[in-house]
């Protein structure tokens, strides 16, 4: 009773709050029980969050981001019309109020938060909208990912303002991450970028400027964004100073226009050892844990005033051993690497629980889905097929294959009395990846299988893997919440196919060298879901189409997954909804802009 | 004296052309390129790396790439970096070296003042305790690596002494407060606080071969038959050793210290990165790591030439010094 008491006198002061302000402002009801936000607390305005990252930004530009740091602050600085919480998996609106697919799912109308302003004061409009999509995203002088955008049908999407708050996405075709991108591209403001854009400036005399406007070097008076920050100054090597947008548009549940701190500031700090000393002596408030930081932080932690969180969400990636089964030259290993029962013995070789002990000091999570742990696409560990360590099993499924040991030297031979042996590959200097591969050998060599690990430059790496040069590699790939992420990698004819090149034919990657398509049997039907996996917005046909081929995926072992790391962070009790999220993009909760929400207890 | 100057001058030129021609060889060598980062990620497609690499110019043959960065090169344009389209000169030093200068000069300096006469002193106390203190010194900073030496200061200072209790901070060139600030007498305080641990890291490594190089130096001086003349002739030692002695080996110190000028732009790469140190080595060392070829064949080109100046200086401080230079 009492609960609900509380509910209802939060949600009326919420009520009250948006009424009061008479805006199309979004209320994020923290504290308030029941909701996604229960766990965080109201806090009080002011005072400054300092954390650290490895890298500098290269751009403030977001259409130009390529790389995580600018990424990081972009997403503070800018926002889009609708995304997907990360957390429960919908598609919620931000800048938008609403937005509706047409039932033929060939165009979606959004309509857009009344009355908000950019961070300089001037309105946000559909034309922003339309100018971001219209004169930057389909305009080929400006470099922007438009394949992200284009249909099976190879045609783009077009745009109709309807009025200055609502426009309308119409697609020739079904492409349901479309939906994604499209609705999920920052919008910038036209009032400050319009003259980079030739074809809206004639004083460009045609050269388009857009793509180097807002670079590293950039005024931060010229810029202006709808997120919860704005640049004050970027310092190369030093640091990066985020101050409130003095217009952002969203709200506590008691009225106080977030964010509540003043400031964020950014420290580049290269060396992660340096961020940990910085964050012991207190320069820094958040950091972003690893396993071996956990002992010295748990001890200084009640010392010195801080908390650190081991949260059960992992990365987005994904870490495996592959085989290349088109390998060159060598019809031996060829015919063993498309062999599934020797890709089974390899997987009942992976000791997990020695990568997990030994190399991540038990924080982290076995993984046998492609789809990444955190994707709502993912199946989760309930429906998991594993393949226990278990070398026994390994050595009879070798047996079974027709591979002995016939002269005694401890390594097994093909019927042609060559020895099974093959090159492992990693990128050298990756530490992690280095002892999975001497873990991996070590226990294939108890079988009889002689592995020579190989450890050499990224560079190198890459060039053989997309060359399909390689024997056997040790790597991993960035992932993403959407499962049709994974199409360059599992569809027959996807860009990194890398296990098996020949099956994309003349339509894959390397045509000149594989004319004719030589696909797994089961790779047909993943292609095949791929599609059906796009074609429509019905969330329980989809995860049907991606639940199985997780399952297809799994039981024919192109790639055999490792582990993924749990994530970690610290923050200073003095630190409010800290923990939730450090500067490093650490996401322990919803994977929200957290930052948004924290405040300091100690003013 | 203006004739061996000019001569040493146009050398020069034929010198940086070569450097130029097996600077461009060497990034040739490196395997891969700036898009690698790319075309392992997922979300990039084929169409787009190709679009990147024509407009990087990566899709050229080799001799088209050379000819357009050589012609570039001397037209005085270094081309622009991949990573911020900055020009190269301008992604190398902007914002870097000032700080980069004032931290090695001191660290010159300091090496220099404190290392030459402790050299002096160990050759003149051969195999006494004070000698076998210095040499256990110098091979102490020899033997320990600075990006190590760097992290147990940090160390020492931020565990053992807490210095953050006092609100000392550790790491960076100035305090968090005085970042983007103007220049004040706090701030050149905090400035002092935050350089002498990488001063005294990088100096020491730079004093440990300093000190060695001296003390054999004069070691080999002092056995010299000369020397060994101006003892029979009743010379005080003070005279044989500051007077004789130290004079006959100045011409090595000035090459050793002529070398060192050229390193001032550059600063210490490791150290940098330990103690957060916004140099111009930390801005190579993130073309390095990103295969920025642009920035890394300007930066290339940029140090030559600056070690070549600064070899100039110290031929032309030879030439003072020796007289048989400048007649030869």
């Amino acid at each position: 009773m009492k609960k609900i008491a509380l509910i209802a006198a939060s949600l009326l002061l919420v009520f009250a709050s948006v009424a009061v302000l008479a805006q199309d402002y979004k209320v994020v009801p923290l504290g308030v029980p029941g909701t996604l936000w229960e766990d965080f607390e109201v806090g009080v305005h002011g005072g400054t969050i300092r954390s650290s990252m490895i890298s500098n930004p290269r751009t403030f530009n977001p259409i130009m981001v390529r790389d995580t740091a600018s990424g990081w602050l972009d997403d503070r600085m800018q926002e889009a019309l609708i995304l997907r919480n990360p957390h429960t998996g919908v598609h919620e609106p931000y800048l938008a109020k609403a937005f509706e697919i047409a039932e033929d799912g060939l165009s979606i109308t959004v309509h857009l938060r009344r009355g908000l302003k950019w961070s300089d004061g001037e309105p946000f409009t559909a034309a922003d909208v339309m100018f971001t999509w219209v004169d930057l995203w389909l305009n080929e002088d400006v470099e922007a990912r438009r394949e992200l955008w284009t249909l099976p049908d190879g045609m783009l999407p077009t745009f109709e303002q309807i009025d200055d708050y609502t426009v309308v996405v119409h697609f020739t075709t079904i492409f349901r991450p479309a939906v994604g991108f499209v609705t999920g591209a920052q919008i910038l403001p036209r009032h400050r970028l319009w003259e980079y854009v030739a074809k809206l400036n004639p004083a460009l005399e045609g050269v388009c400027q857009f793509n180097t406007a807002w670079g590293i070097d950039v005024d931060p008076a010229a810029m202006a964004g709808m997120g919860a920050f704005i640049l004050e100054h970027f310092i190369t090597d030093m640091e990066i100073r985020l101050v409130r947008n003095p217009h952002f548009w969203q709200f506590d549940a008691a009225g106080n226009r977030l964010p509540y701190l003043d400031a964020a500031v950014v420290h580049i700090v290269e060396s992660i050892d340096v961020s940990l000393l910085r964050f012991l002596n207190g320069e820094i408030d958040t950091y972003g844990a690893r396993p071996e930081d956990l002992a010295i932080l748990k001890a200084e932690g009640p010392l010195r005033g801080f908390e650190t969180v081991i949260s059960d969400v992992t990365g987005w990636g994904t870490a495996f051993f592959a085989f290349n089964q088109d390998v060159p030259e060598d019809e031996n290993l060829r015919g063993l690497f498309r062999d599934l029962r020797f890709r089974q013995a390899v997987a009942h070789s992976i000791d997990l629980d020695t990568i997990i002990e030994g190399i991540y000091m038990g924080f982290a999570r076995p993984q046998w889905s492609h789809v990444a742990i955190p994707s709502p696409f993912f199946m989760g560990d309930e429906h998991a097929i594993w393949f226990e360590y278990d070398l026994d099993k390994a050595a009879s499924l070798l047996d079974e294959i027709g591979l002995f040991d016939t002269d005694g030297d401890g390594v097994r031979e093909f019927p042609d009395g060559s020895p099974v042996t093959f090159v492992l590959i990693t990128n050298a200097g990756h530490t992690i990846r280095e002892q999975k591969c001497l873990i991996l050998a070590d226990d294939l060599a108890r079988i009889g299988v002689d592995v020579v690990t190989s450890f050499i430059p990224f560079g190198a790496l890459v060039g053989q893997l997309l060359g399909a040069e390689y024997q056997a590699v040790m790597i991993g790939l960035t992932g993403g919440m959407d499962a049709h992420g994974g199409r360059t990698v599992y569809h027959s004819t996807g860009s990194l196919h890398f296990w098996r090149f020949s099956a994309g034919g003349p339509d894959g990657r390397l045509p000149e060298r594989f004319p004719v398509a030589d696909p797994a049997e089961w790779n047909a039907r993943v292609d095949e879901l791929y599609d059906l996996g796009v074609g429509s917005f019905d969330e329980a046909e989809i995860m049907h189409y991606y639940h199985e081929m997780q399952i297809i995926i799994r039981e024919n072992l192109p790639l055999m997954f490792t582990v993924s790391p749990l994530q970690m962070a610290s923050a200073y009790d003095r630190i409010g909804n800290g923990l939730w999220e450090t500067f490093e993009g650490i996401h322990t909760g919803t994977g929200l802009t957290a930052v948004t929400f924290a405040f300091r207890r100690d003013l | 004296m203006i004739g061996f100057l000019v001569r040493r001058f146009l050398y020069m030129i034929p010198l940086l052309l070569v450097i130029a021609i097996l600077s461009f060889a060497l990034m040739e060598f490196m395997p891969g390129d700036f898009l690698d980062q790319f075309r392992f990620d997922p979300s990039v497609d084929l169409v787009r790396l190709e679009r990147e690499a024509a407009r990087l110019g990566l899709d050229q043959p080799r001799h088209i790439r050379f000819w357009r960065w050589f012609r570039g090169v001397l037209r005085g344009d270094l081309g622009e970096s991949f990573v911020t389209q900055q020009p190269v000169a301008r992604s190398l030093f902007a914002g870097r070296i000032g700080w980069t200068l004032m931290l090695t000069i001191p660290t010159f300096i300091f090496t220099w003042v404190i290392t030459v006469p402790l050299g002096l002193y160990s050759s003149t106390h051969q195999y006494k305790l004070s000698d076998h203190v210095l040499t256990g010194f110098a091979f102490f900073g020899m033997s320990i690596p600075n990006f190590f030496f760097a992290l147990l200061l940090l160390y020492f200072l931020v565990v053992v002494l807490q210095v953050g209790d006092m609100g000392l901070g550790v790491s960076g060139i100035v305090g968090q407060e005085f970042i983007g600030q103007p220049w004040s007498w706090d701030k050149f305080v905090s400035f002092l606080w935050h350089a002498w641990p990488p001063i005294l890291v990088i100096g020491t490594a730079g004093m440990a071969g300093l000190l060695r190089f001296t003390r054999g130096l004069m070691i080999d001086t002092l056995g010299e038959m000369y020397v060994m003349t101006a003892r029979a002739k009743g010379l005080t030692e003070r005279t044989v050793v500051y007077k004789h002695a130290l004079r006959n080996i100045l011409n090595p110190f000035i090459t050793s210290f002529s070398m060192g000028i050229g390193g001032f732009v550059q600063g210490a790469m490791i150290s940098a990165i330990v103690f957060n140190l916004p140099t111009v080595s930390r801005a190579y060392w993130g073309a390095l790591q990103a295969q920025d070829t642009q920035v890394l064949m300007g930066g290339i080109i940029f140090f030559t030439s600056f070690f070549l100046v600064g070899n100039l200086l110290g031929d032309i401080g030879i030439a003072i010094a020796d007289p048989r230079i400048r007649v030869n």
